[in-house]
């Protein structure tokens, strides 16, 4: 089976993003690709450099990274400018952190980002899980609005969240699925059972968290091959549109 | 290495578990590589706290070689009534130490009673864990502020600030030597951050297992291990720490 990790991003180390890293540890962990999206340096300021670094690594290792773009919504008419850009060059998706970038996923000043998603068919990724700026319902509230772009909810809202809202935000917008990094095997089980494998999307969560132990994780819930197939595979080409 | 798991709980209904004996819970701990388990009431925590805290000791009746049970008490009641209630635990069901949680019972650091009953712990050689990471009710500071007012009472961050508070987690730790974490629930990254700054001294392990959460050890022994290269410090946090951590809260002891 074919491995892909639809969150990643490489550590920023001497000037540099350390791709090589990021390789080795999927390479350890059996991860043919992954999609990946700027470290925190460029996720609340500049956004552009963060977003070229990035662009520069799938340009280097096509075979084995995708990526999303980092736009901090402060940015207004110009970050979704912005944004358009680096999907038209090749990112995948619209990377948010909430409390690195200081807004509320519900506020307005992140419609003209989700707009640029809605046409061009790109999917974002958002870390959740930290009240009051980044919690499952307040997704779920992002994404009802928004019902043609499809969300990714970042670490299961690990970690308060993570066992009572996640299923029923989830429930309330189906073009939620979720990202399972972090969270403790017996909340994904229940996530599989009450969502089914077509809403969760294997991520390593990486530096955060580790390949090998997300991938442990993963395959110890005792799940199908198909299920299995669909959570570490299928979902993934499906949302980032790669190659089967 | 010999492994002391610093949070975990008999099962209730408060998330709808399903009722477990408890020699299934020893058998299970056993098999994971658990020697010791810090032992807490669920049920007790939302209500009934007396029933549940006698409910607990005696599920450990006959094995407290593995189960250290820690009792809970209601700072609602007052200092007074709590005060007693800890005292009864801690004389009559040979309760070891004492578990809050601020947020599933619903209280404030700051409410009136709670750092006359810290202090009381104290007295009687209770070490005290905490649910942390969790805000309004609590986040690592707020436990620390309290713990500030009560320096003769061995503190515990139950989950190390989860992951959102890992920072706080870590200031409050450095700040105050009756502070203590229990790495439960931090992600890897997370760790990395503790482990390079934190006192190494007051790193404990634990997994918020038996009670709701089943078969976590094997999990959490892995992130501990991947973060820590160490053998010296795995043994540390592993269960020199934690029993260190009862000597040290006994030794602080003006009566029993």
């Amino acid at each position: 089976m074919t491995l892909i990790d639809s969150c990643a991003r490489p550590r920023f180390t001497g000037d540099l993003l350390d791709t090589a890293a990021l390789l080795r540890e999927m390479d350890q962990a059996g991860i043919q690709r992954a999609v990946i999206a700027a470290p925190d340096e460029f996720v609340c300021l500049h956004n552009d450099e963060g977003n070229r670094l990035i662009l520069d690594a799938v340009r280097s290792h096509a075979d084995r990274l995708s990526g999303m773009a980092v736009v901090n919504p402060w940015h207004g008419a110009a970050g979704a400018k912005a944004l358009a850009g680096w999907l038209d060059k090749g990112l995948r998706g619209l990377f948010l952190n909430p409390v690195r970038q200081g807004f509320l996923l519900t506020e307005a000043l992140l419609d003209p980002l989700l707009e640029v998603c809605a046409a061009r068919g790109a999917p974002v990724y958002s870390t959740i899980g930290t009240p009051v700026v980044a919690m499952p319902f307040q997704l779920a509230e992002v994404a009802r609005r928004h019902p043609t772009v499809t969300f990714v909810l970042g670490n299961a809202s690990w970690t308060d969240f993570c066992g009572y809202d996640v299923v029923p935000a989830c429930r309330q917008a189906p073009n939620i699925l979720v990202d399972p990094s972090c969270a403790i095997g017996p909340s994904i089980a229940g996530f599989v059972e009450a969502l089914g494998p077509g809403r969760i999307l294997f991520c390593s969560a990486y530096p955060r968290s580790r390949h090998e132990m997300e991938v442990t994780k993963i395959r110890s819930l005792g799940l199908g091959p198909a299920e299995l197939q669909a959570i570490f595979h299928d979902n993934a080409t499906a949302l980032w549109r790669l190659p089967a | 290495m010999k492994l002391i798991d610093t949070h975990t709980h008999l099962p209730g209904t408060l998330f709808g578990e399903s009722p477990r004996p408890v020699e299934d819970i020893h058998r299970q701990f056993e098999a994971e590589g658990i020697h010791q388990a810090w032992f807490f009431t669920t049920d007790g925590l939302i209500r009934d706290t007396a029933r549940n805290n006698d409910i607990l000791a005696q599920a450990v009746r006959g094995r407290t070689d593995m189960f250290v049970p820690f009792c809970t008490v209601d700072p609602h009641t007052g200092a007074d009534a709590a005060i007693r209630e800890l005292e009864r635990c801690a004389r009559t069901l040979s309760m070891r130490g004492l578990k809050l949680h601020p947020w599933l019972q619903a209280f404030s650091l700051t409410h009136l009673s709670v750092v006359p009953i810290l202090k009381r712990a104290g007295e009687l050689g209770l070490p005290v864990l905490f649910h942390d990471g969790s805000p309004p009710y609590s986040t690592p500071l707020q436990i620390a502020w309290a713990a500030e007012q009560a320096p003769g009472t061995q503190i515990v961050l139950g989950h190390a600030g989860l992951d959102d508070l890992t920072d706080e987690a870590i200031r409050a730790c450095v700040r105050n030597p009756n502070v203590w974490m229990t790495l439960c629930g931090p992600s890897c990254g997370a760790i990395d951050e503790i482990v390079r700054r934190a006192p190494p001294e007051r790193l404990l392990f634990g997994t918020d297992g038996g009670g709701f959460f089943q078969n976590l050890t094997a999990w959490y022994v892995a992130k501990i291990r991947a973060c820590v290269s160490s053998r010296r410090l795995l043994e540390m946090i592993f269960h020199e720490n934690a029993e260190r951590l009862l000597e040290v809260a006994r030794e602080g002891a003006r009566e029993k």
